[in-house]
């Protein structure tokens, strides 16, 4: 029987490389459907590897300082120190999209959101205050310029989860 | 033929089996708790991964239960635990790939996707299907000790490490070429990484990537850096005299993204993903 079947191993390697290789050389095709980024479904690990492939011209070197600062009805102070919104569920982009890039237009409404999303894991200790600190960061001839801060204050009686 | 499969000992497949899950085990491996707060705080899947998604609709569909996860993150730390000690290895392997798989699958079905854990993956896919149980393992002392003489050179040893290396060069290439066609020349004209590095300096509170921002004529030679590195890494398979030089860009390159960026240190997972280019089949350290 073995040697019957000597070559299975050999044929399933190669098999296995065109597979893999496929997979991977289909990222590079516009339209593919098996792989891709930001689609309601691929199979990772076989995904695009765009890697902050927009460019950017001076006058877009800008960011947004945002600083939170959330209280709970206990007077505990939420550590909102680097991602800690991960401790809460919210991964990055989910957390920019949903929460971060709101704020600037929506500040009063997104606050409550995010002082709701919070409170949901901890309904014993809800969110009752929270404030937002925008600061825009921007290269200006060629020197880094912190412009005035906008603060941004939500005061909740409760919150339910 | 001879490049996919030539005859070897497979220590060094061994060698990268151990390496590669161990530094898994110990630096990569999820975090159970960060995956029970997924399901603390969602009542669903934002965006399922198909394998999720398969697994999901198979158990009902929803979320799994925490009791499940828990299970499956056991299931892949213990077969973890075997596939580098070598014990039943490629069952434990092939336990692992699939456990691995599928956490990392539901950590990236709400909403974010990232890149790190994809050669670690890939590799752990493949190993199930080879001879990676010949050396550095328990599998290999306990047939010793059966007295089942030395192993005859296999040609099956060699092919997983030459596929992990064309993935990387793939991987690599895409990213380049992503930007360049994405992106366009204007890439490397310094305000992009500037924009990247305020951005990061910015929101995670990093003053080193600010220090750098001003600094138009580094982030050129950084950006043109990137490019090279990225869209001619794939020279590697061609030239062995190049690895090295290829290996120390890549430490370079990662490192400095990590450092500059505050930047995922699960990235440096593909540096040492870079075993598979080094020619550990000389191994002589004498096997116990």
């Amino acid at each position: 029987m073995r040697s019957s079947f000597s070559w299975l191993p050999l044929a399933l390697a190669h098999a296995v490389i065109v597979l893999v290789v496929a997979l991977m050389l289909s990222a590079f095709l516009p339209g593919n459907v098996l792989v891709g980024r930001g689609d309601d479904e691929f199979l990772y690990p076989f995904i695009n590897f765009p890697m902050f492939a927009n460019s950017r011209r001076v006058d877009q070197v800008e960011a947004t300082r945002v600083t939170f600062e959330l209280t709970t009805r206990s007077g505990e102070s939420i550590d909102t120190s680097f991602h800690w919104h991960e401790r809460y569920g919210l991964q990055g982009i989910v957390f920019h999209r949903r929460f971060v890039r709101p704020l600037v237009r929506h500040p009063q409404p997104t606050l409550r959101d995010l002082a709701t999303w919070v409170s949901r894991g901890r309904p014993e200790d809800p969110v009752v205050f929270a404030r937002v600190t925008l600061q825009a960061v921007r290269l200006e001839d060629g020197e880094l310029v912190e412009h005035e801060p906008r603060i941004h204050t939500a005061r909740l009686k409760s919150v339910r989860s | 033929m001879d490049w996919w499969f030539p005859h070897s000992s497979g220590r060094h497949l061994a060698l990268s089996r151990m390496v590669i899950v161990g530094a898994l085990l110990v630096f990569f491996f999820p975090s159970l708790t960060d995956l029970k707060t997924n399901l603390a705080y969602h009542d669903q899947f934002m965006e399922p991964q198909m394998v999720v998604a398969w697994t999901s609709s198979w158990l009902g569909g929803g979320l799994p239960t925490t009791t499940t996860l828990t299970a499956v993150y056991a299931v892949a730390l213990l077969s973890g635990i075997l596939t580098l000690v070598g014990f039943m290895t490629r069952p434990s392997a092939l336990v692992l790939s699939l456990s691995y798989w599928w956490l990392v699958a539901f950590r990236y079905s709400f909403g974010d996707v990232h890149h790190p854990p994809v050669p670690t993956i890939i590799f752990l896919l493949l190993i199930p299907l080879t001879p990676c149980n010949r050396h550095f393992s328990l599998d290999a002392w306990l047939r010793r000790r059966r007295g089942v003489g030395s192993l005859a050179p296999t040609s099956m040893a060699t092919w997983p490490l030459r596929l992990m290396q064309v993935v990387l060069a793939l991987i690599y290439f895409d990213s380049a070429m992503s930007k360049l066609t994405i992106g366009g020349l204007e890439w490397m004209n310094g305000h992009t990484l500037q924009a990247n590095l305020l951005h990061a300096g910015v929101t995670r509170d990093w003053p080193l990537a600010l220090t750098v921002v001003p600094h138009l004529g580094l982030c050129k030679a950084l950006s043109v850096g990137t490019i090279l590195f990225e869209g001619l890494f794939f020279t590697v398979l061609f030239h062995r005299r190049l690895v090295p030089f290829w290996l120390s860009a890549g430490v370079a390159f990662h490192l400095g993204l990590v450092v500059l960026r505050r930047g995922d240190l699960g990235f440096l997972a593909w540096v040492v993903m870079y075993v598979v280019f080094l020619r550990l089949d000389r191994w002589t350290v004498r096997e116990p």
